[in-house]
């Protein structure tokens, strides 16, 4: 997909990447989410009290996080990017938190044998490999938490955002390849098939096909306040289906002027259903934790999602602006989820069913704040916004030139 | 909005920066209670050492204004902060609270005959 690479463009600006991968188990009902961020990389060895001066305080660092089994949890962190890579232009990214003794940490992907041989305690991921070790840092108490986790998984894409058979999507619009919407956000693969094995605290998860996703985070730091659905496993259907649902409240240009975009794609039998502001309606009504619920129609169908979980939910980081990476948010990967959508009607009621599908599989997340209440809401229909973030624009062509594209598309 | 967060308030790092530079009033109690300004020194001395114990690192600041807003409302939403429960991340036995500063607090508004009718 478009934006599957390392945004940062080597100014000064605030900037945090996040990755999201996420492998789901269903023969034993056991998904694992692995985050990875990285935050103003131009600091690479941390800030000098001369940064701070001149950019005054920012916090800086490259985390990996894995919400895992039983929704537990691991997370290792620095303050130093110094060993971190990311691809400019494709999904590949990775740091060593501490190399093998004598070794230099790898500036790019390696082989498998040689990461292992050269990486203690690190990560590397392309679009097709992920492999890596981490030890938690003792600054999670607070959840259930492992000490080790150990992977190694190969990755065959089936969905990325968009009909199977054609050009993947920008997830928000063509404006992602620009600073004016902040965070960004991407789909880089709504569904996928994984094969290998995750070592959680010793114990060894093998898997082969397991549905599988990613998505990626840019900008300036985390949305003020959001919520996320997302799911891959699902009975009562035939054929791969994959669900991404979300919204946030979001920062627009310079100023102070918050908008609250909704989000709904649905991957089914090769074909990709998106409600989204600039081609229709998505309205929420979220609990606090516990209760997701959603609607949204576009010009040619209707869709209602009911999601809801009897899990305490496990407390996750995220890069924020105004403390770096601390905990955020909250997810569990046990949601109770139903996705039921239809044809739409001349009259704009409900036709012909398409799908009606159930999981217990979903996972669910809440984040930000604060949350006094529930959260609901209608997106807005803003015309010229619509009209503008509609528009069907090919950056990537406006970029002939490889060495001229910006980072990351 | 309603709630906002915002660095510290630099009046008050100001205060916790330097509160020995403040004169000790531990002189005599007749000076001391004819002597207005040294009174002063006293309190700001006991309002600080209050706040002096208070680890400040990783506080997120919530700033609210309450010029128009309903009191009861407002200190209900206050109150949530203070205990942390506007956090998805909340946990009863996790310390995840927020400092609060209100402002503009005499332009708060109370429903009703209450600004008239009832003394707080």
């Amino acid at each position: 997909t478009p934006h599957s690479g390392y945004h940062y463009d080597g100014t000064a600006r605030p900037f945090f990447e996040g990755w999201y991968f996420k492998v789901s188990i269903p023969e034993c009902r056991q998904s694992f989410c692995f985050m990875y961020s990285v935050e103003n990389p131009l600091f690479r060895d941390g800030m000098s009290d001369l940064d701070r001066v001149i950019h005054g305080s920012r916090f800086t660092g490259v985390g990996a996080q894995i919400l895992g089994a039983d929704d537990k949890y691991i997370c290792q962190f620095t303050e130093k990017s110094n060993n971190f890579w990311g691809s400019r232009h494709e999904l590949m990214l990775g740091n060593t938190f501490i190399p093998n003794n004598g070794s230099t940490p790898p500036e790019g992907e390696v082989p498998p044998q040689e990461f292992s041989s050269r990486v203690l305690e690190g990560f590397q991921v392309t679009p097709i490999w992920h492999q890596g070790f981490i030890r938690d840092d003792g600054r999670s108490k607070y959840v259930p938490n492992v000490q080790t986790a150990r992977w190694e998984y190969s990755t065959r894409p089936v969905y990325g955002w968009g009909d199977v058979t054609s050009k993947q999507k920008s997830t928000a619009g063509w404006l992602a390849a620009f600073p004016f919407f902040e965070p960004h956000w991407q789909i880089c693969m709504a569904g996928g098939l994984s094969t290998g094995w995750i070592e959680w605290d010793g114990e060894r998860f093998e898997f082969e096909n397991a549905p599988s996703y990613s998505e990626k985070n840019w900008g300036a730091g985390f949305p003020r306040k959001w919520y996320w659905v997302q799911c891959n496993v699902f009975s009562g259907a035939s054929g791969e289906v994959a669900l991404t649902a979300a919204g946030g409240l979001r920062k627009i240009g310079l100023g102070e002027t918050y908008e609250s975009p909704s989000l709904i794609g649905i991957h089914y039998e090769g074909k990709f259903y998106e409600f989204v502001p600039w081609t229709g309606t998505v309205s929420w009504d979220i609990a606090p934790w516990g209760h997701w619920k959603l609607s949204g129609e576009n010009k040619n169908h209707l869709v209602e999602i009911e999601a809801t979980t009897k899990e305490p939910g496990t407390a996750l980081r995220a890069p924020t602006m105004e403390a770096g990476l601390v905990p955020a948010c909250k997810d569990t990967c046990y949601g109770d989820l139903r996705l039921q959508m239809w044809e739409k009607r001349n009259d704009g009621g409900k036709g012909k069913m398409i799908l009606d599908a159930t999981s217990n599989m979903a996972a669910l997340e809440v984040g930000g704040g604060p949350w006094f209440n529930g959260w609901k809401g209608t997106t807005v229909s803003n015309e010229i916004v619509n009209n503008v973030v509609g528009t069907q624009v090919d950056v990537e062509s406006l970029f002939p030139i490889p060495f001229l594209k910006p980072p990351g598309l | 909005p309603l709630t906002r967060a915002l660095p510290p308030p630099r009046p008050l790092s100001r205060f916790l920066s330097s509160p020995e530079s403040l004169p000790d009033a531990t002189g005599g109690a007749a000076s001391s209670s004819s002597d207005p300004t040294v009174y002063n020194y006293t309190t700001v001395n006991k309002a600080l050492a209050g706040l002096r114990r208070i680890n400040l690192d990783g506080l997120r600041w919530r700033v609210f204004d309450a010029k128009g807003q309903v009191l009861g409302q407002l200190a209900s939403q206050i109150a949530v902060v203070l205990q942390g429960k506007d956090k998805p991340t909340y946990a009863p036995h996790v310390e995840n609270r927020d400092m609060c500063v209100v402002l503009n607090a005499k332009d708060i508004s109370v429903a009703g005959r209450k600004m008239t009718d009832k003394i707080y």
